[in-house]
């Protein structure tokens, strides 16, 4: 007999009584922590031989001791962040709790703005999935901030929401939840960043919740860069409503494991969606991208594409859902997902899922696995430029569409940054 | 500048295709060679920049850096462009996602490097580029897009014309840069190649046809065939090549 699950080991379940009944425990949020602790508990984590997770293993957390991010802790000045920038709308959390102080947006007057604790409701109005990574979320969230863009407003300035790890304390689990509410015809770029300062191993387990309404336009940009010890399980959700209009990008270039289950739905007709990423992997890092988008009702479009850089011995998943109800008539979508694997050794594994219960949709879906053409690599040598250094400009150009898709040169540039970092350590 | 020396080479696991070249190109020189398809004239200068599909199985290639004769087949393909060896290429490669500006500025300044003098910065290169660009009447625009994707067969050939404007090597090995050109990309191609010749460069021309020589006037004209250059001449040769084609030469070879 396969064991599909494993239980969860004590070490969680001292971890969850010890922060039980804390100051940011409001009825609902009590409740809902008290609930997913006790499925978890009861499901325990799965192994690979659960399909959803195949080739991605977290069994083994189960037996770690997880830690709350108490007790030493780098010293954080936004300021000197890489990706900090003064005049963004910045609200900073630092393991897994909102910074006021740190977060000048929050005064600004231009969002509205609350800490999860202070709600009076849940602000999410799905259940929590029964994922292993969306129950350890509500077991273990400690603190949020919900950020409301007003109907009508068109932001000028990017909203940089930065999720830091700064806690020293070995297995640091942090939680934060992320939600954003775009009212009617508003318009706004915001960046979701989990960045390391601490060279300690965390198990970073962020929820961000979107919501866009009617006619809303969103750029939403969720960066992963924690260092490359730790591991992270997050879970997305994206609604959009009629001709709501969400261009995310997700990149990842940080962590050991890194697990990303996102779901887009398309809940109102004219809605339109993409969902862009990229990835860089190397030593025996891992990184699996789980997608699904929802399309509920007619004429609704998304248009998906991820690109991933893998070295080393690194592994890379994509598995991309599309589903589409049997109302959902004039539905467009699309699906492609590409690597570009460097070394003999690493690996990829793509599985595209269309479910379509309509006859009249068009869906496609493409996947490529390749390697730096040789005839490219030649080109750029016979100019001067070294092996490595051509390799990685090709490499680097696999990605530039990707880059390019937000608009946004300020996120560019730091990915641009976070990428040369990881070349540079292959020179 | 260079000596090539009884040079025998193959592609990889494949037939022999070059049987014993021997040719010296000196500093000032243009030289050309002509032949008829598959005799083995662009497997010679893929050879000469180090193209990873061929292999050389017998004789050597020298040549000159700074008056010291160094070992060419010995390098590799970046350090001979360093050296000063460049190779215009009969089909230039698509690069997507890398702008030209991006890729040049890197060559530029690997060049740079290794002659030991100042890299550029993004800035005054692009100034340095937009120039040369219009000197071979390339627009602007294509600087800033992706090597060669989308360019037609006249722009790929301008745009090798503008690297080596740009890397000014001692030696430019062309590679059928004139076959596929119009009359006024011709011109252009070859002006870009006429500017580029001084005392301490040379050039060699790989080339199918006479007509790219009513621009560029080589010293010598070498005909290869089958793999072995059969007769050496002036330019008189080309003239009577285009007149009399390649049979003759057969059998006299």
């Amino acid at each position: 007999m396969k064991t599909r699950f494993v239980g969860l080991g004590e070490g969680y379940a001292a971890l969850f009584n010890a922060q039980r009944g804390g100051v940011l425990d409001p009825p609902w949020l009590a409740g809902r922590r008290d609930d997913a602790f006790a499925r978890l508990q009861q499901s325990g984590l799965p192994t690979r031989h659960v399909e959803e997770w195949k080739y991605t293993d977290i069994s083994f957390l189960a037996g770690q001791t997880p830690a709350a991010p108490v007790g030493d802790a780098v010293a954080v000045d936004p300021a000197r962040l890489p990706m900090w920038h003064e005049d963004d709308l910045n609200i900073v959390l630092v393991d897994g709790r909102l910074q006021q102080e740190l977060s000048p947006a929050l005064e600004s007057g231009l969002l509205e703005w609350a800490r999860l604790g202070d709600l009076g409701k849940n602000p999410e109005t799905t259940p929590v999935a029964a994922h292993p990574a969306a129950l350890l979320h509500a077991a273990f969230v400690h603190d949020g901030v919900l950020v409301r863009i007003p109907a009508n407003a068109q932001l000028a300035r990017r909203v940089h929401i930065l999720l830091l790890h700064a806690s020293l304390t070995p297995h640091a689990l942090l939680a934060p939840w992320v939600a954003i509410f775009a009212g009617a015809n508003s318009q706004a770029r915001v960046v979701i960043t989990a960045y390391s300062l601490s060279d300690a191993a965390c198990l970073h387990l962020p929820r961000v919740m979107v919501s866009a309404d009617s006619e809303s336009n969103l750029a939403i940009s969720q960066a992963q860069l924690l260092n490359t010890q730790s591991w992270q399980l997050a879970t997305s959700r994206v609604e959009l409503q009629r001709d709501a209009h969400v261009a995310h990008l997700e990149a990842g270039l940080g962590a050991a494991l890194a697990r990303h289950d996102l779901t887009a739905v398309l809940l109102e007709s004219g809605a339109r969606v993409e969902l862009n990423g990229l990835y860089a992997l190397d030593g025996k890092r891992h990184a699996d991208f789980h997608t699904l988008i929802e399309h509920r009702q007619p004429n609704c479009s998304s248009r998906q594409v991820y690109k991933g850089i893998l070295a080393g011995k690194a592994a890379g998943v994509f598995n991309g859902a599309v589903r589409v109800f049997p109302g959902a008539s004039g539905t467009d979508g699309y699906q492609l997902n590409k690597a570009l694997l460097m070394s003999r050794e690493a690996q990829m594994f793509s599985k595209p899922e269309l479910l379509i219960d309509n006859d009249d949709v068009k869906c496609s879906h493409g996947a490529t696995i390749g390697q730096i053409n040789p005839q490219e690599l030649f080109y750029l040598q016979s100019r001067g430029i070294p092996e490595a250094q051509a390799r990685h400009m090709l490499a680097r150009g696999f990605v530039e569409d990707i880059m390019f898709q937000q608009g946004d040169d300020r996120l560019r540039a730091d990915l641009d940054g976070a990428l040369d970092r990881y070349f540079a350590a292959h020179e | 500048m260079l000596r090539i020396k009884k040079l025998k080479a193959r592609v990889k696991d494949g037939p022999e295709i070059l049987h014993g070249i021997t040719l010296t190109v000196n500093a000032g020189e243009i030289h050309a060679i002509m032949g008829p398809n598959g005799s083995g004239k662009s497997t010679l200068a893929r050879i000469l920049a180090g193209h990873p599909d061929y292999e050389v199985t017998g004789g050597d290639v020298h040549f000159q850096v700074n008056g010291e004769w160094q070992d060419l087949l010995g390098m590799e393909p970046h350090e001979r462009a360093k050296a000063g060896v460049f190779l215009a290429f009969q089909y230039p490669v698509d690069v997507a996602g890398v702008s030209n500006v991006t890729f040049l500025l890197a060559a530029y300044n690997a060049i740079r490097r290794a002659r030991k003098e100042p890299e550029a910065d993004a800035f005054e290169f692009r100034e340095l580029l937009v120039e040369k660009a219009a000197l071979i009447d390339l627009d602007p625009s294509y600087l800033d897009r992706a090597v060669n994707l989308d360019f037609s067969g006249g722009e790929k050939k301008r745009n090798e014309i503008l690297q080596m404007a740009v890397l000014e090597p001692t030696l430019a090995v062309l590679d059928e840069t004139d076959s596929g050109l119009d009359v006024d990309s011709l011109r252009i191609v070859a002006e870009g190649v006429n500017r580029l010749h001084a005392a301490h460069r040379a050039v060699l021309m790989i080339t199918h046809y006479q007509r790219m020589l009513n621009y560029i006037t080589p010293q010598f004209v070498h005909i290869m065939m089958d793999g072995r250059l059969v007769r050496s001449g002036d330019a008189q040769l080309a003239h009577e090549v285009e007149n009399r084609g390649y049979d003759w030469l057969k059998e006299t070879a």
